[in-house]
């Protein structure tokens, strides 16, 4: 019995299938991105158009979310209608649907959402599989935007690239004080001790900061070699390109020294 | 009477069928920016490690007591994409029905019973017909659940960490088994899952992929 038991097997996932199936949905939607801006109580409207690349139909499920998923955002139910909300997509088929934007009239900043086209998940599987592809749709709130950051850290360190060579990695704290996303534009400079600038670096232009939220950026310089001396680096970021608010820049700089023996030290803070 | 009625019912028949015609119509269209393009789209694809062909579904197979750590057999292969300024595909377990704490991996058919999964990504398939062994946990990433508490407020765009699920994005590669890897689409997803003192059951759950555009 203790033997049986020893070698009692449990079924875990047997991956027993009743679909014959290996690909799973297919979907794709344009566009990707939205951003437009209502008044308050205004109305917009426009569609997105829905791909299936997959040789078999799927059902497709719209579920427009909150995003980022925080508590207190506006109800999504009260601006946003969507239709149809569920339909059937052949294999290489192509539908549009229709999405309602309607601003409450109280709203400010912008609304925001990911909306959501799943697949429903196929029965009968040990290990299901759903897929989501989640587009977003910004709504500025029109008259009521404030665009407002800074960045609250900015930091050096010295790091060596896949190929052994030492390079300086830059990384910039971008805060959102505003209540509507940026995209921040940036680049950081990098001057000798008598401030002759060296080189500048670009920052990787994309990622939005959401309202009172942070996000990292990074930049990397890799000179032929990193000379001992004292240097200064100086991060400026545009950050209100998407409300053709082309002057909207913020900025913050960091002196540190290369030692001799290699070493990052920088001015005014404490080695951690 | 009845003529009234029925003419009655018309109107309101009438008047509902107009509404529902012009829910798309009475608003005027705004111009938006639309970032991306061309339509890319999510496909899942399940291999098996031993012959690398296509197969049904993710399995561990009948499982010993005595076992801890697993390899599936069985691997993903994710292919995405956008034209997107920035996006990314992000991997969680969605088991509502588990009442503990953490939710992420898999659940036992009677939901007493939890099993972690695990996983490593790579953006090229990993040693045929071998995969990848698991053998302990570190350098692997545990599979979240979007029920757990922790999910919200870290989710992407929060500008926190969330290593734990997101498994590429236009910057490259997930943090497992290492970060800061470059790497783009397709996409290997490779499980492992501890069975350490689980009881002997069917264990199940649903795994979520899902392409997120910022």
């Amino acid at each position: 019995m203790k033997k049986a038991f020893t070698f009692a097997l449990f079924m875990v996932l047997t991956g027993i299938v009743l679909s014959s199936s290996s690909l799973f949905a297919g979907i794709g939607v344009d566009p990707t991105v939205t951003e437009i801006s209502v008044s308050p109580g205004g109305k917009a409207k426009g569609t997105f158009t829905v791909v299936n690349d997959g040789d078999e139909s799927v059902q497709v499920v719209v579920q427009p979310e909150n995003w980022p998923r925080k508590r207190g955002a506006i109800d999504i139910s009260s601006w946003l209608k969507i239709k149809p909300e569920e339909f059937k997509l052949g294999a290489k088929g192509v539908r549009k649907v229709k999405y309602k934007v309607k601003v409450p009239k109280e709203a400010q900043g912008e609304l925001m959402s990911m909306v959501f086209f799943a697949t429903t998940a196929p029965a009968g599987r040990a290990v299901n599989i759903r897929t989501r592809f989640g587009v977003a749709l910004y709504v500025t709130v029109k008259g009521t935007e404030v665009l407002e950051g800074e960045i609250s850290d900015f930091r050096v360190k010295k790091v060596k690239s896949k190929e052994e060579k030492e390079k300086l990695y830059f990384t910039a704290l971008v805060e959102n004080r505003g209540n509507v996303h940026f995209r921040p534009r940036g680049k950081v400079v990098i001057e000798d001790e008598q401030g002759k600038k060296l080189d500048e670096v670009e920052v990787q232009y994309g990622w939005p900061v959401f309202p009172k939220n942070r996000r990292l950026y990074r930049a990397n310089w890799e000179p032929e070699e990193i000379v001992p001396g004292n240097y200064r680096a100086i991060a400026i970021f545009n950050y209100g390109d998407i409300y053709s608010e082309l002057d909207k820049q913020f900025e913050k700089d960091i002196s540190f020294e290369v030692t001799d023996r290699g070493e990052i030290v920088t001015i005014g803070v404490e080695k951690n | 009477m009845r003529r009234r009625f029925l003419f009655l019912i018309f109107i309101v028949l009438f008047i509902l069928a107009t509404k529902v015609a012009d829910a798309f119509a009475d608003v005027a269209t705004t111009a938006g920016v639309d970032v991306g393009a061309e339509v890319k789209s999510v496909l899942v694809t399940v291999r098996n490690v031993i012959g690398d062909q296509p197969t049904s579904a993710i399995g561990f197979g009948n499982i010993s007591s005595a076992a801890t750590f697993v390899s599936s057999p069985q691997y993903l292969e994710v292919t995405c994409g956008s034209t997107a300024l920035a996006w990314g595909v992000q991997i969680y377990t969605n088991n509502a029905g588990y009442g503990g704490e953490q939710k992420g991996g898999l659940i036992s058919a009677d939901n007493s019973s939890r099993v972690p999964l695990l996983w490593r990504v790579f953006d090229s398939m990993q040693n045929p017909g071998i995969g990848v062994p698991c053998i302990n946990s570190p350098g692997w990433g545990f599979v979240k659940d979007k029920n757990d508490a922790d999910m919200n407020g870290s989710w992407p765009g929060d500008g926190v960490q969330i290593e734990y699920r997101s498994i590429v994005t236009n910057n490259g590669l997930g943090a497992f088994p290492s970060p800061g890897r470059s790497g783009s689409s397709p996409v290997y997803v490779y499980f492992g899952a501890d069975f350490s003192g689980v009881p002997s059951q069917s264990y199940l759950t649903q795994i979520v992929i899902e392409v997120y555009n910022l």
